[in-house]
């Protein structure tokens, strides 16, 4: 029996990938580990609950949103353009690291996470976040209510979630028109 | 899970000292209180804890919160304002053991002649933080952290050890004929479990550090202090190592000017002191102590039960042959003390206390319960790493509030050995259901700063529980000694 494929072409940090011939069905997730040895993508549940597989999908309007890896097919993402997260932090043209994300650094400075499995969708959802009040700021007074709607989907099985928000709410108030009184 | 096994027994006891309050009508707290181990009292094993277990003091916290004071008045209150949703708070407080009952630790920690500290250490990353501790451990206490660190090692050629790996079990007649064998120890590495590492692990990072900071910084800055005119800084005071401290700028005490550590480690190296130590440490609910006879140094009685030193580029000819043991002498004890194997019997001396206030309304129509905000306690000991204190002590939290309202398993087929459960059906706590923005701690201070620290990640997540529990029988007045409380529970409750 052979494996149907199809070609697929897209863009993933920056780089245009393919068109390369790829399973038909197989999940995104599979494709960016095992095709493009992308692996900061986490798999979770494989149910599309936990979103540790969560990735950044830009928008044509060039707006973020999130995408779960797991649930959708490598297909699904044909012809767009999306951000996992190797592509959040700064690197020079060899790909070295030059400077982490706003969310990684405050991230790391919070000590928000443990085991890091959740890491990468928190990463990629916070960030979003941040985007979103860039483009429509928020009350100081709304702005934990914010956080919590944004990021409740994200499970984090060690931290108990308090240095993840406490480190969005640091960049969100130090990044300038993201918070108004 | 964290703590299994203990949480589930602790959790319903701690929900029936609170049915027996009500029963004798006394308040919740002071019912513990009046029950509380006090300092040197055994437990049931009749093992007595290291140290105060300090439970009377968390208690009398506790019964001072506002939470606590005010809930009578908070619940009429809230009540009147919220028909539909009944409000409660509920208390519970434990007191949890780290560690296994065969612990070890192994390390080497050496610095070259530019000052440049190398530690490898059995120490496994697993999220806690405990390689970070480790390397704060070393900087508090050489004033300098290390600068190239390897863990997570297996082996140490430096340490050539054997064992027979039955720690728990051996007879006191098999280890003392075994122990003659300096080569040979109880057991070999450390699990990463049982909240070990900060004190356990850390135990053995310490005995290390102390051992360059007494037989290599000392005398290595002694002889800077004590050159130079007239003797030099040193010459006209009375300083004994017990005066040497870790200040900023390096290493000083008694009135010195503080010396880089680089300058140390040169002085070291050229002095031929001990430049390098790899240790072994055992503990059996109490630690082995040895005694080794030192080129240089002297005999020593250590809390290690296997040693190996490295000796500075200036060292004779003769003690530099003697480092053939990959590298270092490895120092045979010439006497050790294990601790009897008795104590496999008598159990658990380390243990820490952590008390839970929990705030809560149910709503009457679903069952469903809202945490409004949660205060702990916890006594940490000395902590090494604040951030990573909280960090454990936040996760334990909610995954204790999982533990008490919404995550549960059939038993036997239908259970998770079917291998069909996942998310959709084992809820797990999200940041809306454990009171992100609303939850408070605190820590009680140190009796002293030589305090050790305390092994926590387990014993975090276990009074919430019952402090749920005992908070929604507050709230509605039904007990439950079954968890989780879910919403048909507590709707079927209602309805009675």
């Amino acid at each position: 029996m052979s494996i149907e494929k199809r070609p697929l072409a897209l863009t993933i940090n920056g780089n245009k990938i393919g068109p390369v011939d790829t399973p038909v069905g197989m999940p995104m997730i599979d494709f960016l580990h095992e095709h493009l040895n992308l692996t900061g993508t986490r798999f979770g549940c494989g149910q599309g609950i936990c979103h540790a597989c969560t990735i950044m999908e830009i928008q044509p309007d060039g707006t973020p949103i999130e995408s779960r890896t797991c649930i959708y097919d490598a297909h699904f993402f044909n012809g767009k353009t999306i951000v996992t997260v190797e592509g959040q932090a700064k690197r020079d043209e060899q790909g070295r690291l030059q400077e982490l994300s706003p969310v990684q650094q405050a991230f790391i400075e919070h000590f928000s996470f443990q085991c890091g499995y959740c890491t990468p969708g928190f990463v990629t959802a916070a960030t979003i976040f941040i985007e979103s009040l860039k483009r429509q700021p928020v009350k100081r007074a709304d702005l934990q209510s914010r956080i919590e709607a944004a990021l409740n989907d994200h499970i984090c099985r060690c931290t108990g979630y308090v240095r993840y928000y406490q480190a969005v709410q640091d960049v969100a108030l130090k990044t300038p028109g993201c918070v108004i009184e | 899970m964290r703590g299994y096994g203990t949480i589930q027994a602790m959790s319903i006891t701690e929900l029936l000292v609170d049915e027996v309050a009500a029963e004798l009508g006394m308040d919740a707290i002071e019912l513990r209180r009046r029950n509380a181990l006090r300092p040197g009292e055994p437990n049931t094993q009749g093992a007595v804890q290291l140290g105060d277990p300090r439970l009377v003091e968390m208690l009398d916290r506790a019964a001072q919160h506002p939470l606590w004071t005010n809930r009578e008045q908070a619940k009429a209150k809230y009540d009147a304002a919220n028909p539909g949703r009944r409000y409660g708070v509920g208390f519970a407080q434990v007191q949890k053991d780290y560690g296994t009952g065969a612990d070890t630790s192994a390390l080497l920690l050496e610095f070259d002649a530019e000052g440049k500290i190398t530690m490898r250490h059995c120490v496994q990353e697993i999220g806690t933080g405990a390689t970070s501790s480790q390397q704060v451990v070393v900087q508090r206490m050489l004033g300098k952290a290390p600068d190239v660190v390897i863990f997570g090692e297996t082996d140490f050629p430096q340490l050539p050890l054997k064992s027979n790996f039955e720690p728990f079990t051996i007879s006191q007649q098999q280890q003392d004929e075994l122990s003659r064998d300096p080569f040979w120890v109880p057991a070999i590495l450390p699990a990463m479990s049982a909240s070990n590492s900060v004190y356990f692990i850390g135990f053995g990072t310490k005995q290390a550090a102390q051992f360059l900071f007494e037989n290599t910084v000392w005398p290595a800055a002694k002889a800077i202090w004590s050159s130079g005119p007239a003797g030099g800084q040193l010459a006209s005071g009375v300083m004994t190592a017990a005066d040497l401290r870790v200040v900023p700028g390096g290493v000083g005490g008694g009135g010195m000017a503080p010396i880089p550590f680089a300058d140390i480690a040169r002085k070291a190296h050229e002095m031929g002191l001990v430049t390098g130590v790899a240790v072994h440490c055992f503990s059996r609910w109490q630690w082995a102590r040895a005694d080794f006879d030192i080129p240089g140094v002297g005999s020593l009685n250590l809390a290690v039960d296997a040693l190996a030193v490295r000796y500075g580029d200036g060292a004779p000819e003769a003690l530099k042959a003697r480092m053939n043991t990959g590298g270092y002498d490895f120092i045979k004890r010439s006497a050790v003390q294990y601790p009897s194997a008795q104590r496999n019997n008598a159990g658990v001396t380390t243990y820490t206390p952590a008390a839970c206030l929990v705030e809560l309304n149910v709503n009457t129509f679903t069952g469903k319960v809202e945490i409004m905000s949660h205060h702990s306690l916890l006594d940490p000991g000395n902590v090494v790493v604040p951030a990573l204190v909280s960090g454990q002590q936040q996760g334990g939290v909610a995954m204790g509030i999982g533990h008490a309202l919404m995550e549960d398993l059939p038993l036997y087929g239908d259970g998770p050995g079917n291998g069909t459960w996942n998310f959709n059906r084992y809820t797990l706590p999200r940041a809306v259901d454990v009171a992100v923005w609303t939850q408070t701690a605190e820590y009680l201070a140190p009796l002293a700063d030589s305090s050790p620290p305390k092994g926590l990640a387990e014993v975090v997540m276990i009074p919430v529980v019952a402090a749920t529990g005992n908070a929604i029988t507050h709230a509605i007045g039904s007990r439950f000694y079954r968890l989780p409380i879910t919403p048909a529970k507590i709707k079927k409750a209602l309805t009675i």
